[in-house]
């Protein structure tokens, strides 16, 4: 029977020990095809922080790491908090969605002299959360690793509408200058800025070009009507912001409101 | 899924109960054991989170990684080790060093098969066909992409045959559909095939012409969704032939793997680790 060294039985917790220990002992004994083949079932091993490291990868990994620490540790801004990323919203979603419209935003009102209506992201992009501290170019590339660009996008009100239904159908999304109510019948109202919506009109929306080329279903942007490519990485426009906001205001703000909000809870759509 | 996880829970402790005695009696033969080992989800996490990480302060990392590999070997005399796909993509070590790093680790770690992943595709397919080529000792296991008009056309194993032992192992893997998922131009040439049918046909091929005792699945397709799309749950169900099913994409942690029942209603466990490197996955297969 196999078993747990001491340091393996530290870490796992003691409902996994309670459960997983007669997992183990039981032997799934049905059989699947192969003449008397038992399954058991064995609870995953955890790499807790107090495992002991192998020397031979810590040595192999050690020139990687120097070169990476030569630009990863340099601390770019200040939060007093973590940044999760969550549904309907959250944090995270909250502080990217708006460092993603500020850049839009005073590029677009430059190049046409018009404000940007709205910024939308995926949350399935946000690949972990940002902690509380020093934040620096290392835990950047940790929530954003990808080389996605920003992009803004001159949508059609019904565009505008589709994209609005599919925020709402994928039980919410990180959004700046957006703020949508579902009720109970996943029937919704939604504000840009401080207007309802209205699909008549145009909307100008700033996303990451990987949405932009139908990335998470978004197709809306497909029929995008006007395109500017600002050619900047995600990551160096969150750097850059929250470089900016810790130098404005000594910290990142917090930004903890609901901006999608759902009355049945229960209902939101899992993604 | 608390319904199943209750009934695998009950049934555990009904089935502990019953089989501790035996259980413990019997001296294990470990001739006739196999221990399969399985990460997915890796996201090039080769360091540990950074200690004031707010969900996983400290864990993960290859190098508490391979200790924990080492001990389960030291006590097992026929393990495999697999992956389920998404080495890439996570970390600077990705963007900097190209995946070199994470599949010179996966060689010392002795990895067995992977998969590929929808991030795999990242650096596009040129890019990932050279990293192949040059750097991963283990093949890369895929039977529903049709890569044939793609920088990876013969790079990509629809099955593997191992021999443990006595034993006869047959693997195969399968990937999720890129629409939507892998940009278009990372992708391109790549034709995504039904995974049941797919699937289905290399269990039969490992099954009946190569005579495997055991048929395993690296799966990309995700551990289960609210919608009708393809999962590992719906895999498992929909076919026969498959002893496990190894998952990933969801980042789904499973407190142990899922006992399902196939189309023959026999059982195929479906697991996945987690992600990141956080969990080792084991699946332990006896024959007796």
């Amino acid at each position: 029977m196999y078993h747990f060294s001491q340091n393996c039985r530290k870490c796992v917790n003691l409902y996994v020990v309670r459960c997983g220990f007669l997992l183990m002992l039981s032997v799934l004994a049905l059989s699947c095809g192969v003449k008397n083949l038992h399954y058991k079932a064995l609870w995953p091993l955890n790499t807790a922080a107090d495992i002991r490291p192998d020397s031979t990868m810590s040595r192999f990994l050690k020139p990687y790491r120097d070169t990476l620490l030569q630009f990863t540790t340099t601390v770019v801004g200040k939060t007093d908090t973590g940044y999760f990323p969550e549904r309907p919203s959250g944090n995270l979603g909250n502080l990217c969605a708006d460092l993603t419209f500020a850049y839009a935003d005073s590029l677009l009102k430059k190049r046409i002299g018009l404000p940007l209506d709205a910024a939308v992201l995926n949350l399935g992009g946000l690949r972990t959360a940002l902690p509380s501290g020093s934040i620096t170019v290392g835990n950047l590339y940790e929530v954003m690793p990808f080389e996605n660009t920003e992009v803004l996008l001159k949508i059609s009100g019904g565009a505008m509408d589709s994209l609005l239904r599919h925020i709402v159908k994928r039980g919410g999304e990180p959004v700046s200058g957006l703020k949508i109510e579902v009720n109970e019948k996943q029937e919704f109202i939604a504000w840009i800025g401080n207007n309802r919506f209205d699909s008549r009109r145009d909307y100008w929306i700033a996303t990451s070009d990987y949405l932009m080329n139908g990335g998470d279903g978004y197709n809306m942007f497909r029929g995008a009507l006007e395109m500017i490519a600002t050619e900047k990485t995600m990551r160096g426009i969150f750097t850059e912001g929250i470089r900016a906001e810790t130098a404005k205001y000594g910290i990142v703000r917090k930004r903890t409101e609901r901006r999608i909000v759902y009355a049945n809870e229960a209902a939101i759509p899992k993604k | 899924m608390p319904t199943r996880r209750q009934f695998l829970r009950n049934s555990a402790w009904l089935a502990g109960g019953l089989l501790l005695t035996p259980e413990a009696l019997m001296a294990n033969d470990k001739t006739s054991s196999l221990m399969i080992l399985h990460t997915n989800d890796f996201h090039s996490r080769l360091d540990p989170f950074p200690d004031n990480h707010p969900k996983y302060p400290g864990q993960g990392g290859i190098a508490k990684l391979k200790t924990l590999m080492d001990e389960v070997r030291s006590q097992n005399d026929y393990c495999l080790l697999l992956d389920s796909g998404d080495v890439f993509q996570g970390t600077p070590y990705f963007n900097r060093f190209g995946g070199v790093p994470e599949f010179t680790w996966m060689n010392m770690a002795g990895y067995e098969a992977s998969t590929l992943g929808n991030h795999d595709f990242d650096m596009g397919m040129e890019h990932l066909a050279a990293l192949i080529q040059n750097h991963a000792k283990f093949p890369f296991l895929n039977c529903n992409y049709n890569v044939e008009a793609t920088p990876l056309k013969d790079l990509i194993k629809k099955r593997l045959v191992v021999r443990k032992g006595k034993l006869k192992i047959g693997i195969t893997g399968v990937g999720v559909n890129p629409e939507g998922l892998i940009p278009q131009h990372l992708c391109k040439g790549l034709l995504y095939q039904d995974p049941v049918a797919k699937v289905q046909e290399q269990a039969d091929i490992l099954r009946k012409r190569e005579g495997c005792d055991v048929v395993i699945v690296l799966s990309h397709l995700g551990h289960e969704y609210p919608s009708n799309q393809i999962s590992d749950v719906k895999l498992a169900a929909a076919t026969h032939g498959i002893n496990v099913i190894l998952g990933a994409h969801t980042h789904t942690f499973l407190e142990a793997p899922l006992g399902l029942t196939n189309k023959m209603g026999e059982t195929v466990l479906v697991n996945q680790a987690g992600w990141a490197g956080l969990r080792l996955g084991r699946i332990q297969l006896d024959f007796k």
